[in-house]
């Protein structure tokens, strides 16, 4: 199936009459895209399923309200970031809470990609998403964006809200700690 | 790019963002899966997602009033106030309304026989019609009812009425 373009999908969700139609060309656009993107910072299926599934109804309700000065995945991919961040600062609490310890959250999901049966990457590539683990979110969010999704540094910094400089210089501390890690194990 | 784009916070970024040498040769493939048929499912439960949303915003709502502090305590303080005003005024309705139920028409008549021959006309009309209207209807229906036409000619000449202010009047 062709891909219908953005300023087409915005035509029908605008329309009254094909709203539905037009979200559905956009969630078919774009979740594997925002699916995967939240998978690599929760790393768990059913966390993302969630996630994904209240991503995609945050944009419905407010796609009324997006504006064309920034690109539309940009925008998605802004929600999809919070919602990801938001449900990690809440897990990392209730664990903090729980056990006193900071990073017990990020152990669990070290053993959670051991373990995880829709985890099919060979041992070196188990080994870099583990060491994306010792990141703070921030970090990591911004080293898969760079990394695995190839965006532009511009690209990121609309769906993060932070400057050029700063990105870069968070991603080359993430590289940086990413070797340490992998030269250490 | 600008000069401003090549320094953070007064260092030098450039080549920062290259891909790094020790992550060359890992595989940049995309290890995490999904169950089969994940991605055919998943815009229909959105949609099924959507739906419920739409069927439960009236109950989000009412649970929202509920479960804010903020909302919970403006609804108590309107119901508190409303409950205590409606307190009030039964209250001192209750103190009015006995005495005056109290109050039999015939032990009035019993203890003030010349209760009547003290009381003008125009009292006992002002007590039983609310307003100007009701008193008029009376009167036409019951006095002038038995007025014959020559009395009231009758009337009409010997006092001294003037035939605008009559008019007027009708």
């Amino acid at each position: 199936m062709t891909e219908v373009g953005d300023k087409k999908i915005l035509e029908f969700f605008r329309e009254e009459s094909s709203r539905h139609y037009g979200f559905n060309l956009l969630v078919r656009k774009y979740q594997q895209r925002v699916y995967m993107h939240i998978r690599r910072m929760v790393i768990v299926h059913d966390d993302a399923d969630d996630l994904v599934q209240d991503t995609f109804i945050k944009v419905w309700k407010n796609l009324s309200n997006f504006r064309n000065d920034s690109q539309l995945f940009t925008w998605i991919y802004r929600i999809a970031t919070n919602e990801a961040l938001s449900f990690l600062k809440q897990k990392k609490r209730k664990y903090m809470l729980l056990t006193f310890d900071l990073h017990h959250y990020d152990k669990l999901l070290t053993g959670n990609i051991q373990d995880d049966n829709y985890f099919t990457g060979d041992e070196v590539e188990l080994k870099l998403h583990k060491s994306l683990l010792i990141l703070p979110e921030k970090q990591r969010l911004v080293f898969n964006m760079k990394y695995f999704d190839n965006m532009k540094y511009d690209e990121i910094s609309e769906v993060t809200g932070t400057s050029v400089g700063a990105l870069k210089a968070s991603y080359h501390i993430a590289v940086k700690k990413i070797e340490e890690y992998l030269r250490l194990n | 790019m600008s000069q401003k784009d090549k320094t953070y916070k007064g260092k030098s970024i450039e080549g920062l963002g290259e891909m790094p040498e020790m992550l060359s040769g890992v595989s940049k493939e995309n290890p995490f899966t999904v169950p089969d048929g994940y991605f055919d499912r998943l815009p229909v439960m959105i949609s099924e997602r959507l739906k419920e949303e739409n069927e439960n915003r009236f109950y989000r709502i009412v649970k929202s009033m509920y479960f804010k502090p903020r909302l919970a305590l403006a609804t108590a303080g309107i119901v508190t106030v409303v409950l205590v005003s409606l307190f009030l005024i039964s209250n001192h309705s209750n103190e009015i309304l006995p005495d005056i139920s109290d109050i039999s028409i015939s032990d009035i008549l019993y203890e003030n026989p010349d209760f009547f021959n003290s009381v003008e006309e125009s009292d006992i009309l002002n007590i039983f019609f609310v307003n100007l209207e009701d008193e008029q209807n009376f009167l036409s229906d019951l006095e002038f009812s038995d007025i014959t036409d020559d009395e009231l000619i009758e009337y009409l000449s010997n006092d001294d009425i003037e035939t605008d202010e009559l008019l007027y009047n009708l």
